[in-house]
This record gives C-alpha cells, sequence and structure tokens, in this order.
C-alpha cells in the first residue's frame, strides 16, 4: 500500500505503569499530556480496573473522549542501559487548556521519541569535533577542550564581541527556564558579547517592542477569553493549524454558540449570542474555511488583503470606528496618555483627509472593498442593540510580526484594541498568538538598541566564532542562501587549519583555528539534537538532551507555567543545555585560572548546576519585586510546587500573597495600571511605508509576490521529517499557485517548479488553491527540504531589526515531475477546497 | 491479557456469524507475549452511542449491514503479527453503484465506507481494481467521517480532518494524526469480502478487541 499505516494494536499501559505530568513542546498553546511509562512485554487489560488510564476498553472509546491510544501516541523506548519501555504518550482531559485534545502536532508526541531501533535514531548521541575530512565522535572532554580554548583565546585576543550567537529564547522544548538561564548567564555575564541573536532572527531583539513601548504586555489574555468575547480578528495567524487547540476548544466553541451561557455568566446583563471572526490574511486559509463551515459565513469576514499592507487597514478601520463614535471614549480618557491620541489622530487616521479620501486610499493599498472594510469595523466596535459595547481580541502573530514593518504593524493593531478600549475585562485582550511557548529568564542583554544585525556582520567577515543552539539558521534566517554560503566560505578556511593539523594536541589546534580566523575564518559551534544543515558545516557539535530528557519548565501563551518531568534517558551521552554551558564554563574558567586570568575566572565561575531545579531557582531570583514584574516572573515558585499544580500549573506573573504563590488569568483588571512610567497606554503614530526598494526591485524584476507560512508542521521539521506519518505527508515543500496562473504556467499538481530571484532559489512542489489570488504564490516555510527563505531579501525594519520574512518576489521554472510521489501523497491545498 | 491458547469460534454472538484463523497462538508484537483471545463471547458490549458535540453539524450515522459470514474459514497469514481478522462478505460489486457504500468490519461497532473510486488505485479491487474501504472514524477523535464522492474526500464534522480517498486515504489536513485506516478487500464474484485492516481503529488497543472477551 502506498501509504504509510501503523501497526494495529497498542498495548495498554497497566496499572503499575509510571505516570508523569507534562505539556506538548511544540506550539504556544501548551496542551497538557500525561505520559505513562512501562516495561516493554506488559499490557494492562481490557476492562477499567485492569488499566492506568481507567478506561473501559471492553467497548469502544466513545467519540469526542478522551483516553483512547493513538498509535503515534505510543513508542518503545531503550534506556542507556539497553532497559526498554513502552511509552504512551496521552492528552489530559483535566487540562483546561485541551481538554483531552491533542492536534497533529501533540497527537504524535510518541513517535517523536528517540529509538535506537527507529527513524529518530539519527538524534545526536556524541560529541562531535571536525579533525581531517569528517566530523569525528569524540569525548565531551575533547570537544569541551577545544571549544573552550578557542572561545578563550578569542576573548583575550580580539574582545568579548567576537563571540557571536544565534540561540533560542523560547519556551518548551529546546528551550524552557532552565535553559535559559544558562544561556544568558554564559553569553551575557561571562562572554559579555553583543553580538547576540535569536533562534529565528538576525539580532537580538523582541518581536514585539512596539507593543511593549506601548505599555501591552503582548500576552495579556486567557484562552477562556477566547470563549467570551465578541468577535474574534485573527490577523497574519491561521489558528486552525497552527493553535490548533486555541481554535478547536475555545475559539470554535464561540463560534459555533456553545458558550453562550458562559457569556451570560461572565458578563451579565450584556447582550451576547454567538461569537463572530474576522480573518486578515492574503490567504484564504483552512481558518476561514473551516470557520464558515462551522459558523456559516454570516459570521465569518475574511479581509483577503494585498501581502504588506496591513498598517494601511488597520489605519482605516481605526478612522471608521473614530468617524462612527464607536470608539472608547471612557478608556481613551483615562487609560491613555493624552498626548499620544493626537499624532495618532494625525498619522495613522489621517484626520485632515476626509473619511472618504482615506478609504478610497485604502481599497487602492490594500485591494479591499468599502464594505468590507466597513463590516469589518462594525464587527469590531459597533455598539450593540442594548447599547453595550461589543467584547472584541485581537490575536497577530507571523503575518505581522514578519509582516512588512515589524513596529508599526504591531503598534497599529494594538492601537486599535486601546482605541475601542478592548483590555482588563473577560473577552478582551490584544496580543501575539505565538508561535513557540516562552520561558525567557536572563540577564539583561548588555548591547543597544537596535542591536546589531549579525547575519550582515557574519557575511561581511566579522566574529570569530558562532555558537548555534536550538536552531537552523542554514534554513530560516532571511536571505538563508547568502547565510549557507557565508558558513561555507569562512568555516572551509577553519577546516583547512584542522585538516593540517589532525595529529596535533587541542592547544595547538585552538591556535590553527585562531590564525585561520585572523584570515576571515569563522569557528562554528552547533549545539542540537539532529545532525542540521548547520551542524553538517560546524566544526564541533555537542548533542543536546530534547524534551522528556530532563526536566523543563515553560508557559504558555496564557502565561501558564507548568513543569515538564523527564522521563526517559537522553540518547547516548547527549545532555541538556544548561549543564552543557556549565561544563564550557567550567572549562574555561580552568584555562583563565591556569592563565592567571582573574578577570575571566570570576566572570566564567558560579556554573557549577546540578540539577535543572538549582538553574531555574537560580534564574527566579532575578526578577524584580513589584506589581509591574516580567510577564514570566515565577519567583516564589519551586519544581514541589509546580508538580502540585499538575498540568494547570500557575498562569504568571507570580505574586507571593499571605506566603503563597498567586497567578493571574488576565491584565489590566480593576484599574491596573498599563506598564508605561505614566500608568496609561500610548498610542503609536503609524503610516503605511510602502515596499523598501530592495524588495521593490524585485518586485519590478519578478512576476510573482511570494509570501509564505507554515501547516500543521512543527517549525524546521526537525522531528516531523523522523515520523513517518509527518514525513510523508511533508517530504518537500509545497507552493500554492493560483488556477489562473497555473494554467498560465501550464502547472499541474504536483509539478516540481523552481523559483528564483536576485536572492536564491528553491524547488517545490505545486498544490493549484483558490487559497491564493493570481499573482501571489505561498510557499510553505522552513522546509529543510528546500527553504523558501533563500528567496528573501535582506530587508529587516530598521528600528528593530526584524525581517519581512512574508514578502519576495519571484520567477518561476517547472521542472517537472516526482513521478513516485504521485500514488502517495495528495496534491490538495490544506484549506480543503478542492479545485476542478 | 494473558497468554492463552485460541479458540476458533464458530461465531460471535448477536448479528454476526464470524469464522476465524485457526491458529492457536497469536504474538501480538509490542503487547509482548499476550495473545488475542477470540472466543465467542456471550453479548456484544452495548453499541456505544455516537454522540456529536454539542457545536457541531450531527454526522450522519453510517448504514451498518449485517456482515455475512464467508463460506469457509479462512486461515490467516501465517505471519507473528498479524491478528485473526475474520473474512467477511461486506458488500457486493452493485451495491457501489452510487460510488460509496455504508457497512462494518471487523464487527458491528467499526463502520467502514467501501469506495469505486472510477480510477485503477494501488490496491485497488475488482474488475476496474478501483475498489477500495476504509475505516468510517476519525483517526483524531473518533467521529463518523462524511465522504463526498465528487471531490473524493473524506471530512470529520468535529474536527474537520480531511482524508483523500484517491491518494489512500491520507489526511490532507487536521488535528488526526493517522491516516483513517484501510479495510483489505477481496472480490470472488459478485461479492466484496474484508479480510483485514491495516492501522488501528479509532477507539480500540487493537482491532479486534471488542470479540476478545
Amino acid at each position: 500500500m502506498p501509504v504509510h499505516r501503523p501497526a494495529d494494536r497498542v498495548p495498554l499501559p497497566p496499572t503499575t505503569a509510571e505516570k508523569f505530568q507534562t505539556v506538548c513542546h511544540y506550539c504556544i498553546v501548551g496542551c497538557g499530556y500525561h505520559v505513562y511509562k512501562w516495561p516493554e512485554g506488559q499490557a494492562g487489560g481490557l476492562r477499567p480496573e485492569e488499566n492506568a488510564l481507567g478506561v473501559d476498553y471492553t467497548q469502544p472509546v466513545a467519540p469526542l473522549k478522551a483516553g483512547w491510544i493513538a498509535p503515534a501516541h505510543h513508542a518503545v523506548i531503550t534506556e542507556r542501559d539497553g532497559r526498554r519501555f513502552n511509552i504512551a504518550i496521552v492528552p489530559d482531559q483535566e487540562c483546561v487548556v485541551n481538554k483531552g485534545h491533542h492536534s497533529g502536532r501533540g497527537g504524535t508526541l510518541g513517535s517523536s521519541l528517540y529509538r535506537p531501533d527507529g527513524p529518530t535514531n539519527t538524534r545526536l548521541t556524541h560529541p562531535l569535533v571536525y579533525r581531517a575530512t569528517d566530523q569525528v565522535t569524540t569525548t565531551w572532554d575533547d570537544a569541551l577542550d577545544l571549544t573552550a580554548r578557542v572561545i578563550y583565546g578569542s576573548i583575550q585576543r580580539d574582545g568579548n564581541d567576537s563571540i557571536f550567537m544565534k540561540i533560542f529564547d523560547h519556551g518548551g522544548g529546546g528551550g524552557g527556564f532552565e535553559n535559559n538561564w544558562a544561556v544568558g548567564k554564559f553569553f551575557f555575564d561571562a562572554v559579555q558579547t553583543v553580538n547576540c541573536s535569536i533562534h529565528n532572527r538576525p539580532a537580538y531583539n523582541s518581536e514585539v517592542h512596539a507593543s511593549r513601548d506601548m505599555g501591552v504586555p503582548e500576552l495579556n489574555f486567557a484562552c477562556v477569553d477566547a470563549e467570551l468575547t465578541d468577535t474574534m480578528v485573527l490577523w497574519g495567524c491561521n489558528s486552525y493549524e497552527t493553535q490548533t487547540n486555541l481554535y478547536l476548544v475555545h475559539m470554535l466553541p464561540n463560534l459555533q454558540g456553545a458558550t453562550v451561557k458562559d457569556k451570560e455568566a461572565a458578563r451579565p446583563g450584556e447582550l451576547v449570542g454567538p461569537g463572530r471572526i474576522i480573518v486578515i490574511d492574503p490567504r484564504r486559509t483552512a481558518t476561514v474555511v473551516v470557520s464558515e463551515q462551522a459558523a456559516g459565513k454570516d459570521r465569518v469576514l475574511h479581509l483577503q488583503l494585498k501581502p504588506g499592507t496591513d498598517i494601511a487597514l488597520a489605519n482605516a478601520l481605526a478612522r471608521i470606528i473614530y468617524e462612527r463614535k464607536w470608539h472608547d471614549s471612557d478608556f481613551l480618557a483615562n487609560r491613555v496618555e493624552a498626548e499620544t491620541v493626537q499624532p495618532f489622530l494625525d498619522q495613522s487616521l489621517q484626520i485632515d483627509k476626509s473619511l472618504d479620501e482615506v478609504l478610497t486610499e485604502t481599497e487602492r493599498i490594500t485591494g479591499l472593498s468599502r464594505t468590507q472594510l466597513e463590516q469589518a469595523a462594525s464587527w469590531i466596535a459597533e455598539t450593540k442593540a442594548d447599547g453595550s459595547r461589543p467584547r472584541t481580541m485581537f490575536f497577530y502573530e507571523k503575518g505581522i510580526i514578519w509582516g512588512l514593518k515589524n513596529y508599526q504593524n504591531v503598534g497599529s493593531i494594538v492601537n486599535l484594541a486601546l482605541l475601542t478600549g478592548n483590555f482588563g475585562k473577560p473577552g478582551t485582550g490584544c496580543g501575539r498568538l505565538g508561535g513557540h511557548q516562552e520561558g525567557y529568564v536572563r540577564p539583561g542583554y548588555p548591547g543597544p538598541r537596535p542591536a546589531p544585525y549579525i547575519d550582515d556582520l557574519l557575511s561581511q567577515g566579522q566574529g570569530n566564532v558562532f555558537y548555534v543552539v536550538g536552531c537552523n539558521p542554514a534554513v530560516t534566517t532571511l536571505n538563508a542562501q547568502r547565510m549557507r554560503e557565508t558558513l561555507q566560505t569562512r568555516g572551509k578556511l577553519v577546516r583547512d587549519a584542522l585538516d593540517a593539523n589532525f595529529a596535533a594536541d587541542n592547544s595547538t589546534r585552538a591556535q590553527a583555528v585562531l590564525d585561520a580566523i585572523s584570515r576571515g575564518g569563522l569557528f562554528i559551534i552547533v549545539q542540537d539534537i539532529y545532525p542540521t544543515q548547520t551542524a553538517n558545516v560546524a566544526h564541533v557539535v555537542f548533542p543536546a538532551a530534547a524534551w522528556g530528557e530532563s526536566p523543563i519548565t515553560s508557559i504558555n501563551g496564557e502565561r501558564r507555567l507548568r513543569l515538564y518531568e523527564q522521563f526517559m534517558d537522553p540518547p547516548g551521552i547527549a545532555e541538556p543545555d544548561w549543564k552543557i554551558f556549565g561544563m564550557l564554563a567550567q572549562r574555561i574558567k580552568a584555562l583563565a585560572q591556569a592563565d592567571g586570568n582573574a578577570e575571566l575566572t570570576r566572570r566564567f565561575s558560579g556554573f557549577e548546576w546540578q540539577t535543572a531545579e538549582e538553574v531555574f531557582l537560580e534564574g527566579g531570583e532575578s526578577f524584580a519585586e513589584g506589581v509591574k514584574a516580567s510577564t514570566e516572573r515565577y519567583k516564589g515558585v519551586d519544581y514541589a510546587f509546580l508538580k502540585a499544580a499538575g498540568n494547570n500549573g500557575i498562569q504568571t506573573p507570580v505574586t507571593i500573597v499571605n506566603g503563597k504563590p498567586q497567578g493571574r488569568v488576565r491584565y489590566f483588571e480593576n484599574g491596573e495600571p498599563f506598564y508605561t512610567d505614566s500608568g496609561k497606554a500610548k498610542m503609536l503614530p503609524t503610516s503605511w511605508p510602502g515596499f523598501p526598494a530592495v524588495l521593490q526591485a524585485q518586485i519590478d524584476k519578478y512576476p510573482y509576490f511570494l509570501t509564505n507560512g507554515r501547516n500543521n508542521n512543527w517549525q524546521t521539521f526537525y522531528n516531523d521529517l523522523r515520523i513517518p506519518f509527518h514525513a510523508e505527508r511533508a517530504p518537500m515543500p509545497f507552493i500554492e499557485i493560483s488556477p489562473e496562473d497555473a494554467q498560465k504556467e501550464g502547472l499541474k499538481p504536483g509539478d516540481i517548479v523552481q523559483l528564483y530571484n536576485d536572492y536564491g532559489e528553491a524547488t517545490a512542489y505545486t498544490v493549484v488553491s483558490t487559497s491564493v489570488k493570481p499573482g501571489v504564490i505561498f510557499m510553505l516555510f522552513a522546509h529543510p527540504r528546500s527553504t523558501a527563505n533563500s528567496l528573501t531579501t535582506p530587508y529587516v525594519d530598521p528600528e528593530v531589526i526584524i525581517p519581512y520574512y512574508k514578502g519576495s518576489a519571484v520567477g518561476l521554472r517547472k521542472l517537472g515531475r516526482l513521478e513516485d510521489l504521485d500514488a502517495r501523497l495528495t496534491y490538495y491545498p490544506t484549506n480543503f477546497e478542492t479545485v476542478a | 491479557m494473558e497468554d492463552q491458547g485460541v479458540t476458533p469460534p464458530d461465531g460471535v454472538a448477536g448479528t454476526q456469524q464470524v469464522r476465524l484463523g485457526r491458529r492457536s497462538f497469536l504474538k501480538l508484537g509490542s503487547l509482548g507475549g499476550t495473545a488475542a483471545v477470540l472466543a465467542a463471547c456471550s453479548a456484544p458490549p452495548a453499541p456505544p452511542t455516537v454522540v456529536p458535540p454539542t457545536t457541531a453539524p450531527a454526522p450522519t450515522a453510517p448504514q451498518v449491514p449485517t456482515p455475512v459470514a464467508a463460506a469457509e474459514p479462512v486461515t490467516a497469514p501465517l505471519v507473528s503479527d498479524v491478528l485473526p481478522y475474520p473474512r467477511l462478505k461486506i458488500a457486493t460489486l452493485s451495491d457501489l453503484q452510487k460510488g460509496v457504500f455504508s457497512t462494518a468490519y471487523p464487527d458491528q461497532f467499526s463502520p467502514v465506507q467501501v469506495l469505486k473510486l472510477g480510477a485503477k488505485t494501488v490496491g485497488g479491487v475488482g474488475p476496474d481494481e478501483d475498489i477500495v474501504a476504509y475505516s468510517g472514524l476519525c483517526t483524531h477523535m473518533g467521529c463518523p467521517v462524511t465522504y463526498n464522492p465528487a471531490t473524493r474526500v473524506f471530512m470529520c464534522p468535529c474536527h474537520y480532518s480531511h482524508f483523500d480517498a484517491a491518494t489512500d486515504a491520507m489526511l490532507i489536513s487536521g488535528p488526526a494524526t493517522q491516516h483513517l485506516p484501510r479495510v483489505v478487500l477481496e472480490v470472488e464474484g459478485q461479492d466484496i469480502y474484508a479480510v483485514g485492516v491495516q492501522g488501528l481503529i479509532y477507539g480500540r488497543p487493537h482491532n479486534l478487541s471488542l470479540t476478545e472477551l
């Protein structure tokens, strides 16, 4: 049969199975799970008292009831000592986030576990060092020693800023408070370099600087608010595919009217009904199609704007609302800094022009009709029949964050939320929906804002050492083809030096590396769980522990802090990131001591952690006191508290009341001040900037506007390419092209095409879809087999150094077919709308 | 479940008459030393009520005909990890005039959709090698899927997982973590027999668990 199917059975956990609490480590939603572990060869019985789930398997598990173990929830793992265990990872019905549901990501956690006899056996198990012509397995001592000597020598000779890094800053897998604290302490306190960047971008910055500058922490609402709101505005986010259980468990019931009673209880005396949704996206996504099917088209509005025109749209909606007097004048008067309102009216609303002039201009820029603009403004803000204000939530994610001009993109949406007073009540809020979970705790970043654009600096020959952890810039950074060229070209100078010194000791080899760096070389360190495209060009590779192989803590999109327990050994001799940084710092400290360097001895001290909880508690001490603590503040909480709190955890920021940790559901309730010096929020003047010159040049030269996005799969497919179910569904990236353009290009579904422009090229298979308008091509993001980011320009918002990943322009060339895919790959679009 | 010999039953009570393979021991792979017991049971479990979500459109219940006993007992393949699936007549070629026929296999609690795709497909049976069958329960949370013969797409009305019948019921998109289990078919004259299932049917630890008691 062409399509992979798992076995026709799974063993049930016996009542003696060990049980762990954990949270799916992938997306921001953070669904709760239970992990059952029991020896291979044992199985529980069908009767509820005979299995650890307590489920009656003498009859089929009823639909929509948690308790069934899907084959992808299960694996047989092998521990370091060779003992083998069944593992079943089952969604937690008691967790208020997912209520027993799983997505296609969390539902395959079992399949993702390390198995030496399975497809995940490509995990990194031992340190690797480039010796002579190849990376070879070696000991921790050897790999750490060479690395420590190069870093120490580089700091001594060329200063702290000669060390560059690109490292995760998130929660969930490959992150968490423990690993983030270790990274921060190592690079900010010990190395003290400004040349840092975050996993998915070329600088050390926030993706939502604008929201924070306006006094609005970006994670200010709770999942339950999506059940209680009147109108959900999803702006540049495709939640059905990418925040699946936020959509299915919280938004969808609201659209279907199933939460009306909850609304009546939470909002007494107000006229409430089934919710409505506005999706703002240049694609007709699965979220649009599913919402229409579930709620009916009359409660779904899709604004299919021209890519990159979000600021113009947000400004026009605000102008209509202001003109119709649907804004919240009390809120503006009491909660917003008065002096920020007029610049907003002048620049964002263009109050000197007539409404007609503004709307005519907006129609031209966005491609949307006046009727659509009026309808959206009405759904967001028009007073209801009973005189009450509607409650509206504004959700945004990568379509905005990675859209044209990050700072004003985000600010223009926060403006709308402030204008309509949608903060501090059930069913309100404005923030990012998120990709990863969060878990940020670090000493202060020593660099400036805007931070240095380190991808640019690397390509210009700057930097001695490039330390990459838990990310894959060869695939995911902007203008990724340039990054690969930089890594290969500069990395080869160091490889040549190591080739020439294959028999030498580490002292000699480190000196040879430093000499090669003087000639333009770059020493590349990668710390990861798989041999990524970036790891392939590294000189040292450190094997890291993954989710479930070391305890971590993180928060989800509603700031729910939980303990993700360890339930299995890391593969080989892999270690958690915090421990690797601890070992490396101790080695550098030893070199400094031997050298009599008191300064570096001091900076690299304090890394002798023994347990993950030690790191967690040390990081927690760094949070400031007071009400205006950072979103992540967890000081006062320890692992025992979190273990007792289970998969519902506690919502940060945590304050200690009468000696007990206390969380919060949402921000700005009961007059809580905004996070500015005045305690009032700031409006931000936002003007649509038009396309930057580097992008306009591509648009003028190539026929198709290129945008990109995600599907059901997680990030760079690092696990998914090793999970048969996912791997065969996404063997390579796809493009979506309109039927009109497909006909013009002579393209059929499944045809292989090359996309190209002045910056790079990518190869993908064709999906013909009405999701995109003629003239626009969508490509799946971050697939390592061929990356859409080879086609992005080097343009970043100069205010915050955030790339415009979502916009480029390309030519297209048909390359024929990969005939074997026809029998085993569906070419239907992920929004389900088939094209005849 | 304990290691036990398999008693070839002469039928499963209720509406089904099922003949089973003659093996005495079954090794059930990762179930480890356990064996499925396919003894006749006095009464089948009570049919579960399929409750659609209060918020989703009610799925149409599949038509569940009474499977007919195979003419002869069929020996299950002598492979240690194959369950002793019954060989059941689940449809006739004439049932497929509309392109789709609802039935059940391997027991009445497992709805199955038999399709005539209209184009030869891998593993397809019948004169045109285009007849296939899939489990009718979504592999996400068990809601009965609906089939659109025009697009040849299965859709789950609960959470909108979609499966492409023309590509072996591969998931197009949605929260499911398994393609629809495929029912292996044989054709004998005008009769279509089901002889096995690839993949795990929603709601059970193995596909014959409801005949195990």
